[in-house]
């Protein structure tokens, strides 16, 4: 298990940081999030949410605390910490920059 | 943390694995099931949404597994975190209490270094020169192959024959590779200084056997080594790193040129590499031994061998293999090895692995020395381990309140090892310095004939052992009060036991007796040895060691390379040395007693007629000149030889008492005939007797030997003309150094091509035949003594201890009239029960261990009363003495005093 970050799993987990900004979620809430919001163009294993979930827990993003789900079953509920949301408000610039970037390099492209 | 219920750590730790994994699942299960729930609400069948779901959540065991393997990281380092955080915590506890009892850590630190640092001393010499592996690859297949002769003496072993050797090479099956040489002095006289150097003449393959490699061109091959047949000398060398670097500086155009040592001419092939040596010395020179294979062969056994055992052959599969083809030998050289002396001489072949032969019996010594300190070790620990119970009393009211505040036995466990642990570490550290000190002092005492001396070193494995030492020692240190309830199950009441009995008390006095037994054991080692050393004082060597020095002298074979000119030198230089001031006697030899050296030749006794197939002794044979008894002082019945004996060819030669003893027992043997070279006559004549001569140890048998002329006389051959011989001068009322100064002047002035070397007294040449035992018993006599100083500081202490604790016992019954003396006899009296406890029990433990010395003893029983009962005495004149002060003390208890105490 390796800490690091690739671009894909780097965006997955701001991408999640970004589902439980709405507020606590469970491992299933924040796969239909991300279903919903993006139209279900973004196709990812829905397993690949928990090794994330549980890594960024174990960084101090995330807190994990049992719950009772609408449907009365038992859920790990998931909430960003201060932590998680200075991270998520990192990756946002960055990834604001970054996309930026590519935009403009790709328009200049585009244009000559 | 969790001390004693490692099982039920284990448990929990299963049983988190296990809500891991259901935690996990559950987590799974409901995403699963919410998505199928999802799925059959759109519209699906049950199985399809069921398939759906899966397919969209992907490889379930492989998220499961990631995620699994995260969790349990997580509880992981979050355990070590908390343990670290624990003995953090207990570390800086223990820092702070041991801060506050300085007294208590320094003599802690002091006592166990002591006893760390001479066992990591002595461990680093059994390291270095029996455990370490020789420096030659895949060494461990090295062996040594000898032929002990039973019947000739038992400790007699020679070498090889060259036609041994051939067969062996020829027909074992077990080695890789057979390697025999000769080790030998020569003198190089370039530039005009004349310089000693050691020279080995080996068979080629001695390289591929021990793994040389050169620095610079190459070694030498078979073919650079024709059969020396007479008059051919060898035509290459190899140098050694050392030699090349001392004497050419490294220069590579060596290579190429010639040397000319002792009129030899030989063309520099090469340098082997730094340090390759043989096992037991460190030749200059390397050349070609020139054995013939074709050669007759003759029972000349002057070869040393080493081989290479193949791969996977064992000792004792080499050990058979050989003695099968030894068993060969009076077959297949029936003119060497004839079956009666195969018989007569008890003939055999012996493998021994080359570590084991070059350790050879130090490794006893240092392992005896190790286990000596390991019992200053033990008796050190148990001073300490009183020191620990003390502090354990004196901090019982703190553990008290820690226990009613709930601290777990664990927590007390952890406790008092982090403070054992912390006084073991600083005397763990301390004890490497004592051991560097000691190893220095240890090295200048050591005899030189020590193996692998150069090598001994502080090195990771000396570390590791005092690592392990302190890990083992703190441990037991820390756990000891526990063990006998010292902090466990304490009242916050004080506790009243008083005397002997208390069980506090009695464990105290068991450590003290078990001290007692240990120092009795050491000193009842070093008794022995103290004893043997003085037998072996006693012991007239047969010769007089005070007021004599020897050299060796060296004629070079050019121009000295017959028998006249070797005598008429020799003659010269005596004669000379004579006129000297203050000299009394000269005189030389071709070796000395206790000189280390040895060989022996076959003897015939005129009047004797052998039945040819009947071996004849081997005799130690010498040349000697006129004046060598004089100066050796050894007495001589009859008379010596004369310079003129020497003129006339009179063949007058002397023989040892044991020599005469065995030939002629009952006879008179001065007048009779012995030779050298077959029965026929001429024979020499013998003309005095000398006394016995201790040549091969003074703990060895009276040697046996002939004392030949410098030049034979016609038709009676001699071996060879005597070209080094060792010179005795006895002088009276001369400075040595003065003396010797002279004497080189003056050899100087005959021919300054002579080298003089090896200079020594003869009182030297005594006292390093003895040096082994010598050394041994100092050293234990060392350890004895700390054993001795530990043990009173021991027995001291639990006194003192008794004293205290009694007080009010005393006190009662110095009110009921006892009177001070009494009182004190009675607390001596406490203390030599103690001691009697131990001194029984070391006593015992002696017998039965002392059989490991006999091989150092002479003509002294491991079980000696004397010895054992002079340790048994001093032990118990130091319980004695070690009880006097707290005795003083107890006479003054005022009795009101003590009484309110109470």
């Amino acid at each position: 298990m390796t800490d690091a970050v690739d671009l894909l799993q780097g965006t997955l987990d701001m991408l999640i940081l970004k589902a439980l900004s709405w507020g606590p979620n469970h491992g299933f809430g924040v796969a239909r999030w991300l279903e919903q919001r993006s139209g279900d163009s973004l196709r990812v294993e829905e397993g690949s949410l928990y090794p994330a979930l549980h890594r960024m827990t174990k960084r101090g993003w995330l807190k994990a605390e049992w719950g009772i789900s609408d449907n009365k079953r038992r859920a790990r509920y998931y909430h960003v910490t201060d932590k998680g949301r200075e991270q998520l408000a990192d990756e946002t610039a960055a990834w604001t920059r970054f996309s930026g970037v590519v935009a403009l390099v790709m328009d200049t492209g585009a244009g000559g | 943390m969790a001390w004693i219920p490692d099982r039920y750590r284990d448990l929990i730790a299963l049983l988190q694995r296990g809500r891991v994994e259901a935690d996990i699942d559950e987590e799974f299960t409901h995403h699963l099931e919410q998505r199928i729930a999802e799925n059959v609400a759109a519209g699906m069948s049950p199985e399809a949404a069921r398939r759906a779901a899966l397919e969209r959540f992907g490889d379930v065991p492989r998220y499961r597994r990631q995620t699994r393997a995260l969790d349990q990281a997580e509880s992981r380092t979050s355990r070590w975190r908390d343990r670290l955080d624990l003995i953090r915590r207990e570390l800086s506890r223990a820092t702070r209490g041991i801060v506050k009892a300085p007294a208590f850590a320094a003599v802690a630190v002091a006592t166990l270094a002591l006893g760390f640092g001479t066992a990591a001393a002595i461990f680093t010499l059994v390291d270095a020169v029996v455990l370490r592996p020789l420096p030659y690859p895949d060494a461990d297949r090295l062996v040594v192959i000898r032929h002990p002769v039973p019947k000739v003496s038992s400790d007699a072993v020679w070498g090889l024959s060259p036609g041994g050797y051939f067969y062996f090479r020829s027909h074992a099956r077990t080695l890789d590779g057979l390697a025999a040489y000769q080790t030998f002095d020569m003198s190089i006289a370039g530039d005009g200084v004349a310089e000693r150097v050691r020279a080995a003449a080996t068979t080629p393959d001695l390289f591929s056997v021990l793994g040389a490699r050169p620095v610079q061109g190459r070694l030498y091959t078979a073919a650079d080594d024709p059969p020396a047949r007479a008059g051919v000398m060898p035509t290459v060398v190899v140098l050694s790193y050392a030699f090349w670097q001392r004497r050419y500086g490294g220069d590579p155009h060596v290579i190429g040129t010639i040397i000319r040592p002792e009129g030899m001419s030989l063309e520099v092939l090469g340098v082997a590499e730094p340090g390759f040596a043989l096992p037991e010395a460190k030749p200059d020179l390397w050349f070609p031994l020139g054995l013939d294979p074709n050669g007759i062969p003759h029972n000349e056994h002057y070869l040393r061998v080493i081989g290479r055992s193949r791969a996977g052959a064992s000792v004792a599969a080499v050990q058979a293999d050989l003695a099968g083809l030894t068993a060969e030998f009076a077959g297949a050289m029936p003119d060497a090895y004839g079956r009666g002396f195969m018989e007569q001489s008890g003939f055999e072949t012996r493998v021994v692995p080359l570590q084991q032969h070059v350790v050879g019996a130090y490794g006893r010594v240092l392992w005896i020395l190790l286990g000596a300190v390991g019992l200053v070790l033990l008796i050190a620990a148990a001073n300490v381990a009183n020191l620990f119970l003390v502090r354990a009393e004196s901090t019982a009211r703190h553990t008290a309140i820690r226990t009613a505040l709930g601290a777990g036995r664990a927590d007390l466990v952890l406790h008092h090892l982090s403070e054992s642990l912390l006084i073991g570490a600083t005397a763990g550290a301390v004890g490497l310095v004592v051991a560097y000190g000691s190893l220095r002092g240890l090295l200048a005492l050591a005899p030189s004939d020590v193996p692998r001396l150069d090598q001994i070193a502080f090195s990771g494995h000396t570390v590791l052992f005092t690592a392990a030492l302190v890990v083992l020692a703190s441990v037991a240190l820390g756990l000891f009060p526990m063990i006998h309830g010292a902090v466990v199950g304490i009242r916050l009441t004080q506790d009243r036991t008083a005397g002997l009995t208390g069980p506090k008390a009695k464990i105290r006095t068991v450590l003290v007796a078990a001290q007692v037994a240990f120092a009795i054991v050491l000193l009842a080692a070093a008794g022995l040895l103290f004893q043997s050393a003085r037998n072996l004082r006693n012991v007239r060597p047969g010769f007089e060691p005070a007021g004599a020095i020897t050299f060796e002298l060296a004629a070079p074979q050019n121009p000295y390379d017959t028998y006249e000119k070797i005598r008429q030198l020799y003659q010269r230089v005596l004669q000379d040395l004579e006129t000297v001031p203050g000299v009394v006697a000269v005189g030389s030899a071709t070796y000395l007693p206790l000189s280390g050296r040895s060989g022996c030749s076959l003897a015939f006794v005129e009047g004797f007629p052998r039945r040819p197939e009947e071996a004849a002794p081997c005799i130690a044979t010498q040349q000697a000149t006129p004046g060598y008894f004089a100066a050796l002082g050894t007495a001589v019945r009859g008379r010596t030889p004369f310079w003129t004996d020497l003129d006339n060819k009179s063949g007058a030669v002397v023989v040892t008492k044991a020599l005469a003893d065995r030939l002629w027992p009952g006879e008179e043997p001065i007048g009779k005939g012995i030779k050298g070279n077959g029965p026929k006559p001429p024979f020499y004549r013998i003309v005095g007797v000398t006394e016995d001569v201790r040549g091969d140890g003074i703990d060895k048998p009276p040697l046996e030997a002939v004392y030949y002329p410098m030049e034979p006389i016609p038709g009676a051959f001699l071996w060879s003309p005597p070209g080094q011989m060792d010179v005795v001068v006895r002088s009276r009322g001369v400075d040595a150094r003065e003396l010797m100064t002279t004497i080189r002047r003056r050899v100087i002035a005959i021919d300054p091509t002579i080298p003089i070397s090896n200079i020594r007294s003869l009182e030297e040449l005594v006292a390093h035949s003895m040096a082994r035992v010598t050394l041994t018993m100092m050293l234990l006599a060392l350890a004895g003594g700390m054993a001795l100083l530990l043990s009173a500081v021991g027995l001291y202490g639990v006194i003192a201890y008794l004293v205290g604790r009694r007080r009010g016992e005393i006190g009662v019954r110095m009110a009921l009239g006892a009177t001070g003396a009494e009182v004190g006899r009675q607390v001596v009296r406490d203390s030599v029960r103690i001691a009697i406890g131990g001194v029984v029990i070391g006593i015992g433990v002696s017998l039965l261990a002392m059989r490991v010395l006999s091989a150092l003893l002479f003509e002294v029983s491991p079980s000696n009363p004397l010895v054992l009962g002079a340790a048994a005495a001093l032990l118990l004149g130091i319980a004695v003495v070690a009880s006097l002060i707290p005795a003083r003390r107890a006479t003054r208890i005022d009795p009101i005093e003590a009484l309110r105490a109470e």
